[in-house]
């Protein structure tokens, strides 16, 4: 009886001990949640936003969805980054673009001050070309473009944008030269490859996906540390030997000073979510990129990685075209 | 055969959303109000419905628009035809003959007929729509840079012949125009252009902002020195469903004629419904057998004037669907409301949303025939409308802009666009600069930078590539035609000495 009694006491100690401390680490926003998607309704960031808006449980505070569009993002991160750092104010973008529009100057601020949260999916960068192309394989378009220097058009965003560090930092790997074509978006570079106006394309699966699926463009590569889950016959490009990883690790970040208890109840949020089946088939079916927990660490690493990456090739283009 | 599949598409989804149908209605209804009204324009109806479809399905947003739309260019025929002041920029040339019928006694014909007309018009062209866009939207693969450009340049010529009357003064507002569309990121080189170093600025002004600023701000502010200027309105007997018999009779060729011209004139980027039925007015005038008539009452002076301004919509439509190039102000609005609702035009569109493009059709048959019967039934309290005093419209209308302009994109700093932008415009009109340049250049100067210097990437900075291009230099020696017309035709009347 007495020794009974020393267990339900014991455990009853344990939990008044743990009780509070497990409260305290479980933050919850004082009020609604805006999460800022600051592209288009309709693009890979915006339907990951909503996405998070139908899966996260914020208990029992609602998120609501923002679109502030302009100038390749800066608009909205320069909106999270004004906002009251108590974590009701968050930003659906990706790093990759918030580094480059560091590198060409549009953002004034450092993107290293913005507190990541993680991100969910990732949009990988793919070479792909029109269904009728004669290149099948990576070393079909190194071949090509080695016997032709400069005369393959690769059509893809703007000049100095994040696709172009990324496919100069693939040219320097590979050896090769190429005419490099700037269209205003993914769909535009998208119809100039299905109109045989340029070679090849580079951008971002979900911007490209139902063409493949209707089967009027072929992917050649992807950028990616592993095959794509829908795409399982389609090698990254480390297999055919160039070390490249490109692509948009979409998630959240938010003002910078960010208390690290919010940083770290949104990552086991935002993990939760990954783990969702329902997240997961709407990622792969519908966008056609992949599901992918990064924590805010990883994306911290990451950062400084490509930022130093990037900023290396970004002042290598320019002093060229000097 | 992949027709009548769009079309069934389009049917079975108007089916499924009973809601669509409604909303068009909605939109007609509230498009021919602001029609009615001089001084509400069919571009401020759509203008200010864009904020309300946000919360809708693309179908049922666009289908709303597509109703303000012909709603709007239909409505303005009332005052046109009682007031003889053209209830929107469109019915300026029904003022010519439809008032003139209406004070002579037969002013329940006049009205009777220019709806009808405006109905002939607008399914003429919805005709067109369907028949032309979708093989239209294979063709558009063709289109690379250079295509692009030159579609551009081709739509700027027409800057040319919009204002005929004093040159210099529209090219300098279509600069401005591409000035003002060039403050922002540059999408070909991610540069920051006319910024100030504010990164606000760095968006570029905000495309709604912008054009409501020049249509509605601009508008509103010149409407008001109208304020309390009292106009005669010609009393009118009740109206029956169907205009007489012998007013249509014999005029086959009036409503082919006009309604070929507005759907050309709508094609054509840029151009707009007035200049539409200006055309088709004067080219009826020249093919009747009794041309004096003409501008004291004849039944085809209305239906050279309504059929044409409405045959503008669906011609409008087809290259916005099609390429993404908005053929007049309004489809430029349009053409927010599609990519708004994240949807890119162009041939993706056809193959991917095989369903809206059902649904833009039939909802476009379906808003011209509810167009019809709405304004032949209501025609007695649309006459009603035209006496609400402006002292009420203006500010709620304002009101609505700026609560408008925020909900775009959610910042402030668009609806100070909206007002800076609105008070240059305001200046611009008062300097007796017009406006239609003023957009053209702000739409198309982008699309020809941007096509022009892809172009002379991919090729190398060889500018003879666009030789090499069938479509493009086609479509520039088009340009060069359109441009020189004005000058052609005035030579032409000079030498038959009936100037």
């Amino acid at each position: 009886m007495a020794r009974k009694m020393f267990i339900v006491l014991a455990i009853a100690t344990v939990a008044l001990l743990t009780g509070p401390i497990s409260v305290a680490q479980e933050w919850v926003p004082s009020g609604p949640v805006n999460n800022i998607a600051p592209f288009n309704p309709g693009g890979g960031t915006d339907l990951l936003a909503r996405a998070t808006q139908k899966y996260i449980d914020l208990g029992g505070q609602s998120m609501f969805v923002t679109n502030m569009v302009g100038a390749n993002g800066v608009i909205g991160a320069m909106e999270v980054y004004g906002s009251k750092p108590d974590g009701r104010t968050m930003l659906c973008h990706n790093i990759t673009s918030i580094i480059g529009s560091r590198i060409n100057g549009t953002l004034e601020v450092d993107p290293l001050e913005f507190e990541a949260l993680g991100s969910l999916v990732y949009d990988c960068s793919v070479i792909y070309v029109s269904a009728d192309s004669p290149f099948k394989t990576i070393s079909d378009i190194v071949d090509a473009a080695k016997k032709n220097p400069e005369q393959l058009k690769w059509g893809a965003s703007a000049l100095y944008g994040t696709n172009h560090l990324a496919s100069a930092l693939f040219f320097e790997l590979a050896g090769i030269s190429m005419n490099y074509v700037p269209f205003s978006g993914g769909s535009q570079h998208r119809a100039a490859v299905m109109g045989h106006h340029v070679d090849l394309g580079y951008g971002q699966i979900s911007e490209i996906y139902p063409n493949i699926v209707s089967g009027e463009i072929r992917a050649v590569a992807v950028l990616g540390e592993n095959r794509l889950p829908r795409l399982p016959d389609v090698p990254t490009l480390k297999e055919s030997g160039y070390d490249l990883i490109d692509g948009a690790f979409r998630g959240y970040f938010v003002a910078p000073k960010t208390p690290k208890n919010i940083i770290d109840s949104y990552a086991i949020l935002f993990k939760k979510i990954t783990e969702n089946p329902e997240f997961i088939k709407f990622v792969e079916e519908d966008l056609g990129s992949q599901v992918l927990f990064k924590s805010p660490e990883d994306i911290k690493t990451l950062a400084k990685e490509q930022f130093a990456d990037r900023q290396r090739i970004y002042n290598h283009l320019k002093a060229k075209e000097k | 055969m992949e027709l009548v599949y769009t079309l069934g598409a389009g049917l079975s989804g108007l089916w499924s959303d009973p809601v669509i149908a409604l909303y068009i209605m909605a939109g007609v209804f509230v498009g021919m109000v602001f029609g009615a009204i001089p001084g509400l324009s069919a571009a401020l109806a759509v203008t200010l419905g864009l904020p309300f479809t946000f919360a809708m399905t693309a179908e049922q947003g666009l289908c709303t628009l597509m109703g303000l739309y012909v709603g709007g260019i239909s409505g303005g025929l009332i005052s046109a035809t009682l007031l003889n002041i053209p209830g929107t920029p469109a019915s300026l040339v029904t003022c010519f003959d439809a008032a003139p019928m209406a004070r002579s006694g037969r002013p329940g014909d006049a009205l009777a007929l220019g709806v009808f007309s405006s109905v002939v018009g607008g399914l003429f062209s919805a005709l067109v729509l369907i028949v032309i866009a979708p093989p239209l939207s294979k063709v558009t693969l063709w289109f690379g840079p250079w295509e692009y450009f030159a579609m551009g340049i081709m739509g700027l010529s027409v800057v040319i012949s919009l204002c005929s009357r004093d040159i210099i003064k529209g090219c300098m507002a279509a600069v401005f125009g591409i000035l003002l569309s060039s403050v922002g990121l540059d999408e070909v080189s991610g540069a920051s252009r006319f910024t100030f170093g504010y990164w606000q600025l760095s968006a570029g002004l905000n495309n709604l902002a912008t054009l409501m600023g020049l249509f509605a701000f601009a508008e509103v502010m010149t409407q008001l020195r109208n304020l309390g200027v009292k106009s005669t309105q010609i009393p009118v007997e009740k109206i029956s469903l169907f205009p007489k018999y012998e007013l249509i009779c014999g005029h086959n060729k009036d409503f082919l004629v006009a309604s070929i011209i507005g759907t050309f004139i709508g094609i054509l980027p840029g151009v707009g419904s007035g200049s539409a039925s200006l055309i088709a007015y004067n080219q009826i005038r020249q093919i009747s057998k009794e041309p004096e008539k003409f501008g004291t009452g004849i039944a085809s002076g209305i239906i050279a004037s309504e059929s044409a301004n409405n045959a503008v919509t669906g011609g409008a439509i087809i290259p916005m669907l099609t390429l993404g190039i908005p053929g007049d102000v309004v489809t430029a609005i349009l053409l927010g409301g599609l990519i708004l609702h994240g949807l890119q035009p162009g041939p993706q569109l056809f193959t991917n949303n095989n369903t809206l493009i059902g649904v833009i059709f039939v909802g476009f048959i379906a808003a011209n025939i509810i167009m019809y019967f709405m304004q032949m039934t209501l025609m007695q309290g649309f006459i009603k409308l035209m006496s609400v005093p402006f002292n009420y419209l203006f500010p709620s209308i304002l009101i609505m802009c700026l609560v408008g302009t925020f909900s775009v994109n959610n910042r402030i700093f668009d609806s100070w666009v909206f007002l800076i932008i609105g008070i240059l415009g305001y200046i611009f009109v008062n300097l007796d600069f017009s406006l239609p340049p003023l957009i053209l250049g702000y739409i198309l100067g982008p699309i020809v930078e941007r096509n022009f210097r892809t172009a002379i990437i991919s090729s190398r900075g060889n500018l003879g590539a666009l030789f090499t291009r069938p479509i493009a230099v086609s479509l520039i020696v088009f340009g060069i035609f359109i441009a020189a017309w004005p000058y052609i035709t005035r030579k032409k009347q000079k030498n038959s000495g009936n100037l």
